[in-house]
Parts: structure tokens; C-alpha cells; sequence
């Protein structure tokens, strides 16, 4: 069995930066999604619903399918970055970052969207450019909504398995996280280090909804 | 008057004959899939009987019946699983026979494959990952590590080795190109046109691969489950084994 | 500094705006009702809503020509904007939004410094305070103070005063009024409240259904609508400037060209000079015979009939008593007194009636 507190620790660097990595799309995402209509925007919200919606291992199987090695995006990262994402602790980040992406960019939109536009409005008219609105106005008082679904998708980053399982595998000491660590456990028949695993999982997300929670019902003033 | 009585005749006998087909759940390994999905036809217009099947990995197959599920035949890719299930005294005492044996292979991508003609070759830097089965739970993952570990390869190669669930799964792994190499048993390998045999492990040298079926005791219908059992080691059965490449288990 | 419109054109569903018009220099009143287009032109100016069609020129500027592909964005046109609300960032200090309004004049110097502009509309004390803080009053004034502050070439207040109650309007107009007499930039005032139009601006401009209907001097626009609309739109009254000639017992003496008037002076600050006197058609009496009249009423002007205007179930009496008054009468009573141009005839008008607005 896999090292409990490696597993531990692998699973929360696996979802610190697979949200890391989508802060900066989500964010952006949330706020064209409020803000901005242009046409083929519904297609664009269908997509970003996709994970949430679709079994989290028909998510895996596309994404199989376009980072295997075989598959134009696995070409891209091999022959143009070289490097390979299947099967290794990069697939885990990646299928966790597609998974949460979806919270993170509806809450940013509902984060945005609560944010009067009359605002915006004004700060341009004196002299702010979009930029400087977006992160002087905009990203302030969004700040509640956008940390709460950070924290939202962080959670989900820590208990991801059915897209993780198809693109990463179960390879010990590499792409163990601890939900495929409890599949895994199970599958070898040891029940009881599974249930470890997953009092630390249940722990952890426990902790993160909290938060989140406690973040988002603290009053605007 | 005569009609009446003709279609009651004919009813009863109707109703006879399905009485006695019965239905089989077999739980069979992931190898065989194909083989025993051509045995099924054959097998229910001689007999009647309809076949449902379960493949998997033979570790998850013993784990689902010592859970209690309902299977009436098993096929296991090796004896230390259906050994398991004897000590707990699920098997139907008797029942137990040898059908098949298999031979173990290393394949690669049939179109621009890895180099690969002996075992020493894949512990090479530039191959990356050879793709197994889970040696705790797959049978031919266990004898992957058993055999490589014979050769003192097992450190190099697991190393960089893809456990997978089931034999298909690392056949699947290979035809994608997620992995340079992989395991299977040489009949896994003839059915797909996408990869080919790089490497054959000797019978002699290489790990004893056979295939045990057993009837289980928890059966609903011992005789249908006893008479395929043993319809698996005859000539109809066996003949079509080894179109798919099969072995004689000895 | 002129605000030039050329074929500015707007269409959403069933609305349709169509403006051609020049702002010169002074505030502007804009009036129409709710869904006339004030808005909706207002953020044009800005930049904050793009046209279909036209050109709006600031000076020699030009910050829309959608013809030749120009549209400047509304950073760039420094017009200052003050919303109905203030529109005051919750998150920063009165001073923060100050701060962050200074950024284009990099905090340069002259009536736009910050220093100056808190003075004159006294919220200097308020500075380190937070925009929830503040009373509706104060709130205004300190979002009257940030587009200053940004150096804006043209105001654009769109019912600043709109969310404040009666007692807080008194309180901030006085304000509006040195803002106009001290900064020369033109001013767009959108209101739906005569007596703010009336109180602030020198010139009016009645917009309606997209369309501006009339454009001139406020007294001209009050007293000479140009169309029934027009007229229903800014209600039908007297409006003229006046002196105050004599404050005496709680009625003050106006004097409008040669006529006298009376009115309370309750409401008028002291040391009031000029004001605008307001006088609704509908408190005006015409009388036949003024001469042997004992009546309560302290104005009685002697005059002559200018126009008489037929409405369906009223009569318009544009009289000339020294100066021009309008008499809203029913059909009945315009015939009953035989009122033809040229006839002469008084007219009397209560104390109370007689309003006043300082200029």
C-alpha cells in the first residue's frame, strides 16, 4: 500500500495546482460569460457545463483521446514540448483542472454578474481603461464570490477519480491520488487501508466546503 | 376437438423444453472473451441452454463471487484464484478441471512498434512504458512480475510500468500508443491487426499458464453448469480455442 | 466649448432616438420623461453606448464619427458622468474614489485640483470615510466631486438629485449652482423636475419619444412650447426672471420689467437679488372688471389679451400684464368673458401662487 501521507500529500499538490492553473481562464471565463454576448456564446456555456454533466469518465475518455499519445494534443505536448501527459502525474493535474474548471467559471460568472455594471460605467467615463476596471472595480467587489468558488473547485480538485482514473491510471507512487488510492485498495481487497484513505478525503473536502461556505455567507456590506 | 388437443400438446411440450433450458451466468477471464462469445450460439442450439457472461480480470471476478454474486461457471486465467476460492469452499467439490493453457507475449504497435526483440531490450532508457496488468489482481500481471522478477528485470521494467485492469485494457494501451510495449497472452495479441508479437516467451522458460473452470456451489442449476463445464473440454469447445490460438492444457 | 450631435440615431424594438442638436457652453437642461431617451443619449456622449449612426463632437474633438470608423472609448473623452445614485465604489474611502478619479489629470493642478473642488462642495471632512457611511445628500456631493476631479471637458448629471428627498435637494443645489458658476465647462442636466431645470439652467431641451421637440432659453421654452406636446411635457406655466425690489412683513416685492408682483419669502434664502418667478396657468383668475374689485388676492395686474389657444376641454390666455402670463381657463369661462386678442382684462394671482427660485 501506498505511503498514506505521500498519497495525502500528492493529492492536495495535484489540486493546489490544477487550480492554480485555472484561476486565470475561469476567472476570465465567468466574466465574457456576464458580461459579453456574442454569437455562439450558448455554445460555449453548454461546453464549460460538459464536465459537470457527463459521466466524469466520459470526460476521462476525451480527454484520453486528445492527450494520448496518438491524439493531437498529446502530439502537440510530445513532439513540440516533449512532453508526455498520459499516464503520468501531469494527466492527474490535467483531468482535475478540467473537472473543476466548470464551478470556478459559473461562480465567477454569478460573482460578476452581481457586480452593477453602473460601476463599470463609470470608472471608464473617468479615465479607467478596461483593464484597470476589471482590477481596480470588477475583481474587488467580486473577490467573496470568486474565493468561495475557488475553494469550490479546489474541493472537487481533491475527490476527482472517473477522469482521472481513464487518462492517469492507478500507477503507484506516481498518479495515487486518494480516491483512485481507495479504488485501488479496495480492488487489492485491503478494506482497511481504503478506509483511511477515505476518512483523509472526506476530512479534506469537509474543510473545504466549510470554508467555502463560511466565505460566502458573510455579508456583502 | 382434435385442434384443441393438438395445441395443448403442443404447449406442454413447449413449456417442457423451456422448463428445462436453464441460464448460466459464467465469469469468465478477459482473455477468453471472444472465444466463448463464439462458443455461446453453438452451445444453445445444442442444449438449449443460454449463456450470459461476465469478463474481467480473474482477481476482480473471484472478489465479485466471494462477495456474493451470483456466477454458476467460472474460467480463471490461472489456479492460485480459483485455489482461493476452493479453501473457502465456493467451488462444487469435483467440478474442477484444467481446460486451456496460454502462452505469455510481448507486443508492440504493429505500425512504427519500439525495438523490441528480446526481454533485455525493454529495461532500454528510451522505452518509457510497458503497460501490464495489476500484478495483485490480474493474472497475467502476476505472471509478468513473476517471470521478469525470474530474470532480474522486474526492478528496471516495473519501474516504468502502466498497471492496467484487465488483459484488454493493456492490449487497448498498446494500439493507442500510450505505451511502447505490454504483456498479454499470445491469443490477446493474434486478435488485433494494431499491434504485433515482439517477443515470445518460451513455454519452456515461461510462466505455466492455464486456464481452470469450475461449477460454484452456489449454483441454482448444478446439472446445466456440470454439462457445460465439461462441454468446455470437448472437441466442439476446444476446437474453437484453438482457432484463437488456444493451447492444450500440458 | 459646444457639444455638436449630427444624425445620432439609436433603434432597440419599438424606440427609435434621432438627435440633432448643438449644447453650447452653460447648462443644458435636458427634460422629458421616463423612456424618452435621456439615458440613453447620455451614455452616447459618454461612450458608454455605441450609435448606429452619427457624430458626436465635443469641440474640436470628435469622439464618435461612426462613418470614418471613429469611436473613442470613454476613458478617452473625459466627459464626467454622475449617475442617479452616485454610483460611488463601496469598496474604497470617499478619498479612494477621489484617488482613483484623479488618474487622468495625474491630480494636475487648477479649478480641477483636488483641494478646490473639496472646498467647494464641502467634503473635506469626509474623506476617510466609507461611501456606505454617507447620507444621500453627502453621497451626491462626493460624486459630484469625483468627475470633477478627473478634469471632464463636459459634465453629464443624469438626475443627480433624483433619489434625495425634498429637504436634500434644497441642500445640494446650491452646490450644482457653484459648480456651474465655476467651472466653464458645458453641463448637461437630464431631469424630469421643472423647478430643478428651472432653478439651474439657463438653456432647455425637451426630449420626447427619441426626439428633441424643442430647444432654447429656459423662459422661452416654458412660455412658448412649441407644440401641444411640448407644453403637456414642461406643464403650462409662467416663467420669468425677476429683482427683488423689497422684503417686508413675509412678503417680498419682485420686480418683473414694470409690473410688481408679491409672493411669501419664506422660502427664499436671504440675500436673494435675482430669482426666477414661476406662476402655474391654472392659478391665474382673469377678471372683467379689476378696478372696483375687494378681493383677497395681493397681485392684480391689469393686461391685454395676446393669444387665446383652444385645447379640447381648456383654453390657453396668453396675457401681456408688463409681462407675459399664461391663463389656464375651462371652455365655459374663456366664453363667458369673450377673451379675443386685443381685449383687455386682469388678472389675479394669490401670494402663495407667485413661486420663487433663486438664480
Amino acid at each position: 500500500m501506498d505511503d498514506v501521507l505521500h498519497v495525502t500529500l500528492f493529492t492536495l499538490g495535484v489540486a493546489v495546482l490544477s487550480t492554480l492553473l485555472i484561476l486565470p481562464p475561469g476567472v476570465a471565463l465567468g466574466w465574457l460569460l456576464a458580461r459579453r454576448k456574442w454569437p455562439g456564446k450558448t455554445v460555449v456555456e453548454t461546453l464549460v457545463a460538459l464536465p459537470l454533466v457527463i459521466p466524469p469518465v466520459a470526460t476521462g475518455l476525451i480527454l484520453l483521446k486528445l492527450f494520448g499519445r496518438r491524439g493531437p494534443l498529446g502530439q502537440f505536448f510530445e513532439n513540440v514540448l516533449g512532453v508526455e501527459i498520459v499516464f503520468t502525474w501531469k494527466a492527474v493535474v490535467v483531468a482535475t483542472a478540467v473537472m473543476s474548471l466548470p464551478l470556478l467559471a459559473r461562480a465567477a460568472r454569478v460573482a460578476f454578474e452581481e457586480v452593477p455594471v453602473r460601476l463599470e460605467n463609470v470608472a471608464r467615463t473617468l479615465g479607467a481603461g478596461p483593464w484597470r476596471v476589471f482590477f481596480v472595480v470588477s475583481l474587488p467587489l467580486a473577490r467573496r464570490g470568486l474565493s468561495a468558488g475557488t475553494l469550490l473547485a479546489f474541493a472537487r480538485a481533491l475527490g476527482e477519480f472517473g477522469a482521472t482514473v481513464m487518462v492517469a491510471g492507478m500507477i503507484p507512487g506516481e498518479t495515487i491520488t486518494l480516491s483512485l488510492g481507495i479504488y485501488h485498495e479496495v480492488q487489492l481487497g485491503h478494506d482497511a487501508a481504503a478506509f483511511v484513505l477515505l476518512a483523509i478525503s472526506v476530512a479534506l473536502a469537509f474543510g473545504a466546503i466549510t470554508v467555502s461556505e463560511w466565505m460566502l455567507r458573510r455579508k456583502t456590506p | 376437438m382434435e385442434v384443441r388437443l393438438f395445441f395443448s400438446i403442443a404447449t406442454a411440450a413447449l413449456l417442457a423444453v423451456g422448463a428445462s433450458a436453464a441460464e448460466l451466468t459464467v465469469f469468465a477471464a478477459a482473455s477468453l472473451s471472444d472465444a466463448l462469445t463464439g462458443i455461446a450460439p453453438a452451445y444453445k442450439k445444442a442444449t438449449g441452454d443460454t449463456l450470459r457472461f461476465n469478463f474481467g480480470a480473474s482477481g476482480a471476478l473471484v472478489r465479485q463471487i466471494k462477495e456474493g454474486a451470483p456466477a454458476d461457471v467460472i474460467v480463471s486465467a490461472d489456479e492460485l484464484r480459483v485455489d482461493q476460492l476452493e479453501k473457502a469452499g465456493l467451488l462444487l467439490p469435483g467440478t474442477r478441471r484444467t481446460i486451456l493453457a496460454n502462452q505469455l507475449v510481448v507486443i508492440v504497435a504493429a505500425e512504427n512498434g519500439a525495438n523490441v526483440s528480446s526481454l533485455g531490450d525493454l529495461a532500454k532508457a528510451d522505452l518509457r512504458r510497458v503497460a501490464i496488468g495489476e500484478p495483485a489482481t490480474v493474472p497475467v500481471g502476476t505472471y509478468t512480475k513473476e517471470y521478469l522478477g525470474k530474470l532480474g528485470l522486474w526492478t528496471a521494467v516495473g519501474g516504468k510500468s502502466v498497471p492496467l485492469d484487465n488483459v484488454r485494457a493493456v492490449l487497448a494501451a498498446v494500439e493507442a500508443g500510450n505505451a511502447e510495449a505490454g504483456f498479454v497472452y499470445r491469443t490477446d495479441a493474434l486478435i488485433s491487426k494494431k499491434v504485433r508479437i515482439a517477443v515470445l516467451v518460451p513455454l519452456a522458460e515461461g510462466p505455466k499458464i492455464t486456464y481452470p473452470a469450475a461449477v460454484l456451489a452456489g449454483t441454482k442449476s448444478p446439472e446445466a453448469a456440470k454439462s457445460f463445464a465439461a462441454y468446455l473440454s470437448g472437441a466442439d469447445a476446444q476446437a474453437v480455442f484453438a482457432k484463437y490460438g488456444f493451447l492444450q492444457p500440458n | 466649448m459646444t457639444l455638436l450631435l449630427q444624425g445620432v440615431r439609436w433603434a432597440a424594438g419599438e424606440f427609435e432616438l434621432s438627435i440633432d442638436a448643438e449644447f453650447g457652453g452653460g447648462v443644458t437642461g435636458l427634460f422629458g420623461v421616463s423612456g424618452a431617451g435621456k439615458s440613453t443619449l447620455i451614455e452616447i456622449v459618454a461612450g458608454l453606448r455605441r450609435p448606429d449612426a452619427g457624430i458626436v463632437k465635443l469641440g474640436d474633438t470628435v469622439l464618435t464619427d461612426l462613418a470614418r470608423g471613429v469611436s473613442l472609448p470613454p476613458e478617452r473623452r473625459c466627459v464626467g458622468l454622475v449617475p442617479q445614485d452616485g454610483a460611488l465604489f463601496p469598496h474604497l474611502s470617499v478619498g479612494g474614489n477621489l484617488r482613483f478619479a484623479e488618474r487622468r489629470t495625474g491630480g494636475a493642478g487648477g479649478i480641477f485640483a483636488r483641494s478646490h473642488v473639496c472646498e467647494l462642495l464641502g467634503i473635506g471632512e469626509l474623506l476617510a470615510r466609507a461611501p456606505a457611511d454617507l447620507s444621500g445628500g453627502e453621497r451626491q456631493r462626493v460624486a459630484l466631486a469625483r468627475a470633477l476631479v478627473s478634469g471632464p471637458r463636459l459634465l453629464l448629471l443624469d438626475e443627480p438629485l433624483a433619489a434625495l428627498d425634498a429637504a436634500r435637494k434644497a441642500a445640494v443645489l446650491p452646490y450644482l449652482r457653484r459648480i456651474r458658476d465655476e467651472f466653464r465647462i458645458p453641463i448637461l442636466y437630464v431631469s424630469h423636475v421643472a423647478e430643478e431645470i428651472a432653478a439651474l439652467c439657463d438653456d432647455l431641451a425637451v426630449l420626447a419619444g427619441g426626439r428633441l421637440l424643442q430647444q432654447g432659453k429656459v423662459e422661452e421654452v416654458f412660455r412658448r412650447p412649441a407644440s401641444p406636446e411640448v407644453a403637456q411635457i414642461v406643464g403650462v406655466e409662467t416663467v420669468c426672471p425677476g429683482q427683488v425690489l423689497d422684503k417686508k412683513d413675509g412678503l417680498v416685492t419682485v420686480g418683473v420689467g414694470a409690473a410688481r408682483l408679491v409672493a411669501l419669502s419664506d422660502s427664499l434664502p436671504a440675500g436673494t437679488l435675482e430669482v426666477l418667478v414661476s406662476i402655474r396657468a391654472e392659478d391665474v383668475v382673469l377678471v372683467r372688471e379689476m378696478e372696483a374689485l375687494h378681493a383677497s388676492a395681493r397681485n392684480r395686474w391689469p393686461g391685454i389679451v395676446r393669444a387665446v389657444e383652444h385645447g379640447p376641454a381648456t383654453v390657453r390666455i396668453e396675457v401681456d400684464c408688463g409681462f407675459p402670463l399664461v391663463a389656464l381657463l375651462t371652455r365655459q369661462a374663456a366664453e363667458e368673458l369673450e377673451l379675443v386678442p386685443g381685449a383687455p382684462i386682469g388678472a389675479l394671482v394669490k401670494a402663495p401662487h407667485v413661486h420663487l427660485l433663486p438664480r
